[in-house]
């Protein structure tokens, strides 16, 4: 649900324009000069120019934080923030069970300031979350703030405000350690993410409907990011990528696997993009970001099942190449064989359920001193789980230092088969190239 | 009488011819090994002339010096010294064999003697060489070390390197060959001795900056070779 | 015939942590805890600065330091493991440190390094000395760009030094190097250098790691190496020369390990060092100031007095080594007043050559042949010092070039002297 903006053909931003003494003037922020607010960054740097927007028919600016077509609601005035509570309303009580609340940060503007993050906005986010607590309680909040991980700290407050939180500045790491080949990346970020309060949690995730941004890590990782993965320019949107995940990694199903591999075992819930579990394409020839939003694929007939109407009504053309096209990459076919990417999805699935650990647990990362090796211990009450990931091309050889578990045996999750107990000597792992390992802590 | 003179003659005569005539094949058999043995000790000769030759002994005798002694005292070259000295030597041995052969009393003692005394020889001859070497290669080594290190006197340090290491491997020559050798290992110690002291006291007393100059560039390398008011060079 | 690894059990277990390196480089140590810090520090800073996305790792050989060496450069490496930093780097850089077996010996340690460079597969390595205090982050991107480019095998310093420094590099190492090899390298014994992967599995397959000689003189044997394989040598500027430690200032030690290794190499290679008369240009990549002549107190004295000590009193020795025309003329010039004495040119060229012929030929023990070269370098140490006392950079360059020329004219008599009579 979008909180911060309505299209600018709503019918109450067409009212607000009418006239300065609408009565919906004041829902949207109306500016003479466009002045205000000096310094703030643009999110959509291809397409706009400045965060204000002239409008013709009431002779002032209005303030839009993305396309000009979606002027910003004004949440300093009482009357939208109750509006909004009743559009939130109408889908909770038709029985939604939560929110994806988009483009948080930006709610209020003040000047002086970044107009992100404001304390005027977590004041707007509580009130909300107050009322669907007592209203409707048991209902989630997951906020989308695209934001370094201690800006994103003050979104959970003390449990008052947002239940979960999309970890943004993990996934690039993610895409990049993996072509480094160095866990350097994840592992600091990681570190720096601070806790959150225990009826909380992160939500995970390789790709969304956005493009795989890149707004939260250094000039010099930006630079290495789009040489390495979006070196054609038709690729980068923004200050992102927008491809999907599978050509993202080359189709390798070795790379998909592990980068899912770590999605479901890093700390927090995975969120899996639509198509991605059957490794769909992308068309990074069409405009914005649509070429992530290509009809999902069912089936190798027509529309790729998506739909009955004619293909040419559709309001995205289809994937039709002869590796991501719908006859090579759709449900129907992966269902039918066990060593689809489907199958594998819920195979890994059904084992990330079989324990409590990945979605409650603490973390203690490793530090082996092969760096490409990426190793992490997952621990709730009495449970651990070492998971163990090769970010390399190259097979591997990994020493770890296990003593704090000395005497238990390893049980390989997947297989279910024991592997060596863990003694007094480092214990040596072999790796094949991308390969990772989930492993049970059993003592007996 | 005349007849008993005659037979007596006779008797001796045969006698003598008698005796001849045992000798004779003796006689032969020592030509026949003095031959054979002139002819082995030929090859041999020539076998050790061609092993020294590969080995570039001459190269090594002259590393020793010992090729510039030759030189002065007209000898041939250390190959053709040691070939030739072989060559007698087994020549020698064989031609005793021979006479022993002979069963000339008396002389086997002599044979005996000298087979005993041969290995001693030969290992006498190479610690005189080796000596002469090693007296050769130290010195010079000294020579340079001095001159390098601008020490006074580099020549006198070399010469008494020199005669130092050969006074010890003339003594150890000695020695082995058993001549004398109680008074040379004497008369080696009291040099050495002398020498020692001599030099316990010039070093503790005259040499005390030389010695503190030689302590300090070999134990403590920080500190630079010129003087005060000079700026450090490196040669690299 | 199996010989001892030089790589401990220890050290190959950090080469397997690094894995695959595109840029090494190598520091080979034994109690320089005073310096290494800063010059690892500053490698560090270069290696961010040009080559951030490359993998890269900095090799110590040890050769068994008891102060903080192995601690300083290890405090160097960025890893996820430590717990806070300022640097910003895209990459884990290893910084590793381990001990050589044996005796503390730079052959060792650049084998050392060799052979790691080996193992990880780089592709740009480069050796720095841990005295190199007066090291920019920037030599390290001219060292090793071009070699990095594939551009070039081999890249030697030029430096920026007084006139009067490095005397036997100017007067002897480089003009013979040049005669010898044809190749004008300037630094052909240098404390800093880059080469390629290629090149360095070409080092390791050397003779020159089991020869006493080879041994001694690594660095030049390399460099000649680098030569006689034919690889694409380069130069460039880096900066003001790095002061060396006091036992490098022995004049018998520098030349047993330049000249005695360069007479070494001249066996193996004669087919190549005698086949041709003149020197090509190394291309130069980066320019720069590279003569200092600020005014300098120097014991020209002692020179002359130790040459004319020389003379007279190795005369048995110089006989063996030198024709007669060479000692009499020798003999001649130790007869000068000090203004009137010098050590020209030409007969330092045939001094030179003749000692090359007489080490080929072992007629005394090779070491004490270099060693008897030491008193007559310090002669014509002096006539340098004193014909350039005035000169410019532009002058003492030229000076030398001039001697470089004689040396590439006379090279014929030395084919001569080596094939035929004594």
């Amino acid at each position: 649900m979008v909180l911060n903006h309505t299209s600018d053909q709503h019918p109450w931003f067409q009212e607000s324009r009418s006239s300065r003494d609408n009565p919906r003037r004041g829902w949207y922020v109306w500016s003479d000069t466009d002045t205000r607010y000096q310094g703030v960054r643009i999110i959509f740097v291809d397409t706009e120019l400045s965060n204000w927007a002239w409008d013709p028919v009431s002779k002032s600016y209005y303030w839009h934080r993305f396309f000009s077509h979606q002027p910003d609601l004004n949440y300093d005035n009482p009357a939208v923030r109750e509006e909004m509570w009743k559009v939130m309303q109408f889908w909770l009580e038709l029985g939604v069970d939560g929110f994806r609340l988009d483009a948080v940060p930006y709610l209020v503007e003040r000047e002086a300031t970044s107009c992100e993050n404001l304390p005027e906005t977590h004041a707007v986010l509580k009130e909300l979350r107050a009322k669907l607590d007592k209203y409707f309680p048991g209902k989630m909040l997951l906020a989308e703030a695209n934001q370094w991980p201690a800006d994103l700290r003050p979104y959970f407050a003390d449990g008052d405000e947002f239940h979960m939180a999309f970890h943004f500045p993990l996934m690039p790491r993610m895409f990049m350690g993996l072509k480094l080949e160095d866990r350097k990346p994840i592992t600091e970020i990681l570190k720096q993410t601070p806790h959150i309060p225990a009826p909380c949690q992160w939500c995970l995730f390789l790709r969304n409907h956005d493009e795989l941004t890149l707004e939260m890590v250094t000039d010099m990782e930006r630079d290495y990011m789009y040489d390495q993965y979006a070196i054609d320019r038709h690729m980068r949107i923004n200050v992102g990528i927008r491809r999907r995940l599978a050509p993202l990694l080359d189709n390798d199903r070795r790379r998909i696997e592990l980068m899912n591999g770590m999605l479901l075992s890093l700390p927090g819930t995975p969120i899996i993009y639509y198509g991605d579990e059957i490794g769909m394409g992308d068309n990074i020839y069409l405009g914005d970001r649509n070429g992530v939003r290509t009809p999902m694929q069912w089936d190798g007939g027509w529309n790729g099942g998506f739909s009955t109407a004619d293909p040419e009504s559709l309001y995205s053309p289809l994937m039709l190449n002869p590796v991501y096209g719908y006859q090579a990459v759709n449900v129907q076919s992966q269902k039918r064989f066990d060593h689809s990417l489907l199958s594998w999805m819920k195979r890994i699935v059904k084992v990330r359920k079989s324990t409590n650990v990945f979605g409650r647990g603490s973390i203690e990362f490793l530090y082996p001193a092969n760096h490409r090796i990426l190793a992490y211990v997952r621990q709730l009450e009495k449970e651990s789980i070492l998971v163990v990931n090769n970010l390399s091309s190259t097979a591997q050889a990994v020493e770890l230092d296990l003593r704090r578990f000395k005497g238990n045996i390893l049980i390989e999750m997947f297989g279910r088969n024991i592997f060596p107990r863990v003694g007094d000597l480092p214990y040596l792992l072999t790796l094949g190239p991308y390969q990772f390992y989930w492993f049970r802590l059993r003592r007996i | 009488m005349r007849e008993m003179i005659v037979n007596e003659l006779t008797q001796a005569t045969q006698e003598l011819i008698r005796e001849f005539a045992r000798f004779l094949p003796r006689l032969l058999v020592m030509l026949i090994v003095v031959l054979v043995g002139w002819m082995i000790a030929y090859l041999l000769k020539w076998i050790l002339r061609s092993i020294l030759r590969l080995a570039k002994f001459d190269k090594l005798s002259e590393g020793a010096g010992a090729t510039q002694l030759l030189n002065k005292a007209a000898l041939p070259s250390s190959t053709e010294l040691v070939s030739r000295f072989a060559f007698w030597i087994a020549w020698l041995g064989f031609v005793l064999l021979g006479v022993s052969a002979l069963g000339i009393l008396g002389l086997e003692e002599y044979v005996t003697r000298f087979f005993v005394f041969l290995p001693r020889l030969v290992v006498a001859l190479f610690f005189l060489f080796f000596g002469l070497l090693a007296a050769s290669f130290f010195s010079r080594a000294a020579l340079l070390w001095a001159v390098n290190t601008d020490m006074p006197s580099p020549r006198l340090l070399s010469s008494a390197v020199r005669i130092m290491i050969t006074i010890f491997t003339a003594s150890a020559v000695f020695e082995e060959l058993g001549l004398a050798d109680s008074t040379m290992l004497l008369a080696f110690a009291i040099v050495m001795g002398a020498i020692m002291l001599g030099l316990a006291i010039a070093f503790g007393i005259g040499g005390q900056h030389l010695a503190r100059r030689f302590l300090e560039s070999r134990f403590a390398p920080g500190k630079k070779e010129t003087k005060e008011g000079e700026d450090e060079l490196s040669p690299l | 015939m199996p010989e001892e690894s030089i790589l401990t059990d220890e050290f190959l277990r950090q080469l397997i942590n690094v894995g695959e390196a595109d840029i090494l480089v190598g520091v080979p140590t034994y109690n320089n805890a005073a310096t290494v810090g800063q010059v690892v520090q500053t490698i560090r800073a270069g290696l961010l600065k040009y080559f951030p996305r490359e993998r890269a790792v900095i090799v110590n050989a040890d050769g068994g330091s008891r102060d903080q060496t192995p601690d300083l450069v290890r405090g160097a490496s960025i890893n996820d493991a430590q717990v806070s930093s300022d640097i910003h780097a895209l990459r884990t850089l290893h910084c590793i440190s381990a001990e050589y077996p044996g005796e503390p010996a730079t052959s060792t340690a650049l084998r050392t390094i060799l052979a790691s460079a080996d193992l990880l597969r780089a592709s740009a390595c480069a050796v720095v000395s841990p005295e190199s205090t007066t090291i920019e982050p920037d030599w390290i991107e001219r060292l090793l760009r071009p070699v990095y480019q594939g551009k070039f095998d081999f890249v030697t310093p030029l430096y920026r030094r007084h006139k009067f420094d490095g005397l036997l590099i100017r007067n002897l190492v480089y003009p013979m190097t040049r005669a010898f090899y044809g190749k004008r390298v300037k630094e052909p014994y240098a404390s800093e250098f880059a080469f390629s992967g290629q090149l360095g599995s070409h080092f390791l397959g050397q003779e020159i790691w089991v020869h006493e000689a080879g041994r001694t003189g690594t660095e030049i044997s390399l460099t000649i190496a680098a030569i006689a394989g034919g690889f694409r040598l380069a130069q460039t500027f880096l900066g003001t020369k790095p002061h060396l430690d006091a036992r490098s200032a022995d004049l018998v030690a520098a030349m047993r390990q330049t000249v005695g290794a360069l007479f070494w190499s001249l066996e193996p290679n004669f087919q190549l060092w005698s086949s041709h008369a003149d020197s090509q240009a190394v291309p130069t990549l980066a320019t720069g100031e590279e003569v200092t002549l600020e005014p300098l107190r120097i014991n020209r004295k002692r020179l002359l007095g130790m040459f004319h000590s020389g003379v007279a009193e190795l005369e048995p020795v110089l006989k063996q080594i030198l024709s007669a025309t060479t000692i009499s003329e020798l003999q001649g010039i130790a007869t000068l007043e000090e203004d009137e004495f010098s050590y020209g040119d030409e007969l330092w060229a045939r001094t030179v050559y003749e000692f090359a012929a007489s080490y080929h030929k072992s007629v005394i023990s090779r070491d004490h042949i270099v060693q008897a070269l030491a008193p007559l370098y310090r002669g014509r140490a002096f006539t340098f010092l004193v014909e350039n006392r005035e000169s410019s950079g532009e002058e003492v360059e030229q000076n030398v070039e001039t001697f470089c020329l004689t040396c590439e004219r006379l090279k014929p008599s030395l084919v001569e002297l080596w094939n035929g009579k004594k």
